[in-house]
């Protein structure tokens, strides 16, 4: 609660329970109205995870976050690759999957979605609105914002995510907020310093503002995990530990193959790669991680990657639920490597595992080639 | 809700190549493919089974019936290794040897996975693929495979269709492609543009 | 060349969005001018997507929830009961989502497209198809006898109307513009309607309406421009 006070630009009421029916003020409703519309359609887009078990799953924790304002948020997990997550003024909370695969236990969620209601709570949208109604730059964002009805696609998401960058006061008072809500929840308070300390470290290898999202204000503040790792120093917040780690992992396991696929898309090898590593110390979904790291360097292919392929490809076979994809892509990298046995051996177990694949005509041609 | 010409961005790219070539006469390419007329990109030759409207340059083709977002086929001839599959100017992480890169060494399946990496990363939504398996090329053996994605975002999810017929030799990629919405366009569509795959004359060695 | 092509992008859309008023309006081929087909048919409203903004002195559009239930009330209205002048019934579409009905959701994405593909090829300046012969055949297909059946309907009309009206600033921002010789729009009216056959599939008429003048905050100018954004529809 250290740095509370030090907000002193904040002159909105919090939003409490139930403050849709509070809204009367010409300018708030009709943000809420455009956000209602936008977020209407976010319910159809096809990015949307609609899994209700996972739904269920976050849900739960936001409501174990703000338990007084919790029928008032409703959180949309979008399939995106990027690490973001945004906070719409009218309680429509945007989690993307890239942000859910890089959280590594439900601790580190928990911050993210803490920080978000803190930004509804204090309404920093309707701040910003109203800031920026005099400022002529803000034009081209509403603009797009306005425009994005129905066909906009996703540059309303986009054009809403710019908009809703933050000022650093708004963001740190967003950090204050969610921690006191972690702790509350008795999450372990480390946890927001070390979302934060793996971003930056990622960031540091592509300074885009790929992951930057959900700091886009402030991607690389030095400061920020500064205060972030004081805060978890406090001793007041050495009684809250939960990190809930399997829990976690458990919810998302189901994913976590695509959420994979999806970022190994990108084909950002250098910072997959610290990811992968990253991940590949959680005990849990190993096997995944081992074979994302074969698709990762059979894909990169510099020297020496094909045999570090192989090695990972061969990791993922020994894991005891692998798919038979691991042996396919197994045989490719030996076929590169130019190992043609072992690459009809891996090939014929993949034909073996999965005689009906839709590819199985083309995986034929590569064994009969020789 | 008046003009908006970027779905996402590399058929936004298109429309305005579009856009240009019309502008300005087309880039030495003519704007018009006859019924029957027998066009040359590269090495790669195709004959028309219909009319189409057509802009693009000496390695690359569009042609469309109704317009990019309802009907779009490609011929791409030549792709060379460190090149992008649609010969887009390179972004800031391609220029760095990162993203949807097409490389030296890559078979059938990497390419198939490069077209659907290719299209998730222009921000397409549910791209999958499908059907992978050797199909001849003209007078090379190349390979055959399915697409389908969706318009991606609030108001998208639309359906699209795809096909590919592509081709590597002496490192560089070759390939026709189409896609289409699944409702009504692509199934129209399906059968003029399989006469096209099997037009494709190329020659065995260069 | 990224820069010339952002610029003919703008430049296309800016030409279409600085007249005064204008509107375009395309038919089907063979369709007469006068065409009257609706009477005793059925229209189902697909979409009437309706949008009021406010126009503050800095240039950004501030939506406003007020004017655009007003608008939307009044267009309904105003729709409603131009068809029932020429003997056309109306039904309006259920929203229809993916868990409800997936083929209808892909004829409704569909429309749009078709739309939007009219738009760019035969009402933006420069966008015609050139291989395309001077007729209008546009189409969703077959699959349009399911919205036929869902909604026992002849025809489906879909309407976007973004609408956006000045403060008094802007009109100091317009004086001074003018002065400097570039003009600062006072507010803008932009609506596009289409109109497809259930039966055939085919895209039977649009009309592409730009206006700086008119009110859909109030019901009797919205039926004014309602009145004419309908004028040339056969039905």
């Amino acid at each position: 609660m250290l740095a509370l006070t030090a907000c002193a630009t904040r002159n909105l009421p919090d939003a409490g329970a139930q403050h849709r029916e509070q809204v009367v003020e010409q300018d708030e409703a009709g943000l809420w109205a455009q956000m209602d519309r936008i977020e209407a359609l976010m319910k159809e887009a096809p990015e949307r995870v609609r899994d209700p078990a996972l739904q269920t799953y976050v849900d739960e924790l936001k409501c174990k976050l703000a338990p007084d304002i919790c029928a008032d948020i409703r959180i949309y997990i979008l399939r995106q690759s990027q690490f973001n997550a945004f906070m719409t003024p009218n309680g429509a909370m945007g989690l993307f999957t890239g942000l859910l695969l890089r959280c590594e236990d439900e601790a580190q969620l928990a911050s993210v979605i803490g920080h978000e209601i803190a930004h509804y709570q204090k309404r920093h949208v309707l701040e910003n609105w109203r800031r920026a109604k005099n400022t002529a730059g803000w034009v081209t964002v509403i603009g797009m914002l306005a425009g994005g009805s129905g066909i906009g696609a996703l540059a309303t998401i986009g054009a809403y995510v710019n908009f809703a960058s933050f000022s650093r006061t708004q963001e740190k008072e967003a950090d204050e907020v969610g921690f006191a809500s972690l702790q509350q929840a008795n999450y372990a308070s480390d946890a927001p310093s070390l979302v934060w300390a793996n971003v930056l470290e990622e960031e540091k290898l592509d300074p885009r503002p790929f992951l930057s999202g959900l700091f886009a204000s402030h991607p690389s503040s030095p400061e920020r995990q500064r205060y972030l790792a004081e805060m978890a120093k406090q001793p007041s917040a050495a009684a809250s530990k939960a990190r809930g780690a399997i829990d976690f992992a458990n919810a998302i396991a189901a994913h976590r193959s695509q959420w994979l696929d999806d970022e190994l898309a990108r084909r950002a090898y250098r910072q997959t790669e610290l990811l992968l590593n990253r991940l590949g110390k959680i005990p849990y979904g190993q096997g995944q991680i081992s074979y994302a790291q074969g698709e990762l360097y059979r894909k990169r292919d510099l020297p020496g990657d094909l045999n570090r392929a192989a090695a990972a490809y061969q990791r993922a076979a020994n894991d005891k639920n692998a798919s038979s994809v691991v042996f396919r892509d197994l045989g490719l990298t030996l076929k590169k490597q130019g190992d043609q046995k072992g690459a009809n051996a891996a090939f014929s177990e993949y034909l073996t595992r999965s005689p009906q694949a839709d590819d199985a005509a083309m995986i034929r041609s590569y064994i009969n080639a020789r | 809700m008046h003009v908006k010409f970027c779905l996402f961005s590399t058929r936004a790219r298109c429309f305005s190549i579009a856009l240009l070539s019309l502008v300005l006469g087309g880039c030495g390419v003519s704007a018009i493919v006859k019924e029957n007329e027998v066009i040359k990109v590269k090495d790669v030759s195709v004959t028309s089974p219909l009319r189409f409207s057509q802009f693009g340059t000496s390695r690359e083709r569009y042609w469309t019936m109704d317009g990019l977002m309802l009907n779009d086929f490609r011929i791409f001839a030549d792709v060379k290794p460190g090149e992008n599959l649609f010969l887009n100017t390179k972004s800031r992480s391609e220029r760095k040897g990162e993203g949807s890169l097409y490389k030296k060494g890559m078979d059938a399946l990497e390419v198939q996975e490069l077209f659907v990496d290719t299209l998730k990363s222009a921000g397409l939504a549910e791209v999958s693929s499908s059907g992978l398996k050797p199909a001849p090329f003209g007078q090379r053996s190349g390979f055959r495979f399915n697409l389908q994605f969706q318009t991606p975002g609030t108001g998208g999810g639309l359906i699209y269709r795809a096909m590919v017929l592509a081709e590597v030799e002496s490192d560089t990629l070759s390939y026709l492609y189409f896609d289409a919405p699944a409702e009504f366009f692509f199934e129209r569509d399906k059968t003029a543009i399989e006469k096209l795959f099997g037009s494709v004359t190329a020659p065995s060695v260069r | 060349m990224n820069r010339i092509i952002q610029f003919l992008l703008i430049f296309s859309v800016s030409v279409m969005s600085t007249a005064c008023t204008s509107t375009v309006s395309k038919r089907a081929d063979g369709m007469k001018a006068d065409a009257r087909i609706g009477r005793g048919k059925t229209v189902v409203i697909l979409k009437a997507d309706i949008e009021l903004f406010e126009l503050q002195a800095s240039g950004m559009a501030e939506p406003r929830a007020d004017w655009t239930e007003a608008a939307s009330a009044h267009v309904g209205t105003a729709i409603t009961d131009e068809l029932a002048e020429r003997g056309v019934k109306v039904v309006q579409a259920t929203k229809s989502t993916d868990a409800d009905d997936p083929r209808v959701r892909q004829l409704e994405l569909l429309s749009t497209t078709v739309g939007n593909a009219i738009l760019q090829h035969e009402i933006a300046p420069y966008g015609r198809l050139p291989h395309r012969a001077k007729t209008f055949d546009w189409r969703i297909g077959p699959g349009a006898s399911l919205l036929q059946s869902r909604y026992q309907a002849d025809y489906a009309l879909a309407t976007v109307v973004r609408d956006s009206y000045s403060t008094g600033g802007r009109k100091a921002v317009m004086v001074v513009g003018m002065v400097l010789g570039f003009s600062a729009p006072l507010g803008s009216q932009k609506a596009y309607t289409t109109l497809v056959d259930l039966n055939t599939g085919k895209v039977i008429w649009v009309n592409y309406l730009n206006s700086e003048d008119g009110d859909l905050r109030e019901l009797v100018p919205a039926r004014k421009a309602i009145k004419s954004l309908l004028s040339g529809m056969p039905l």
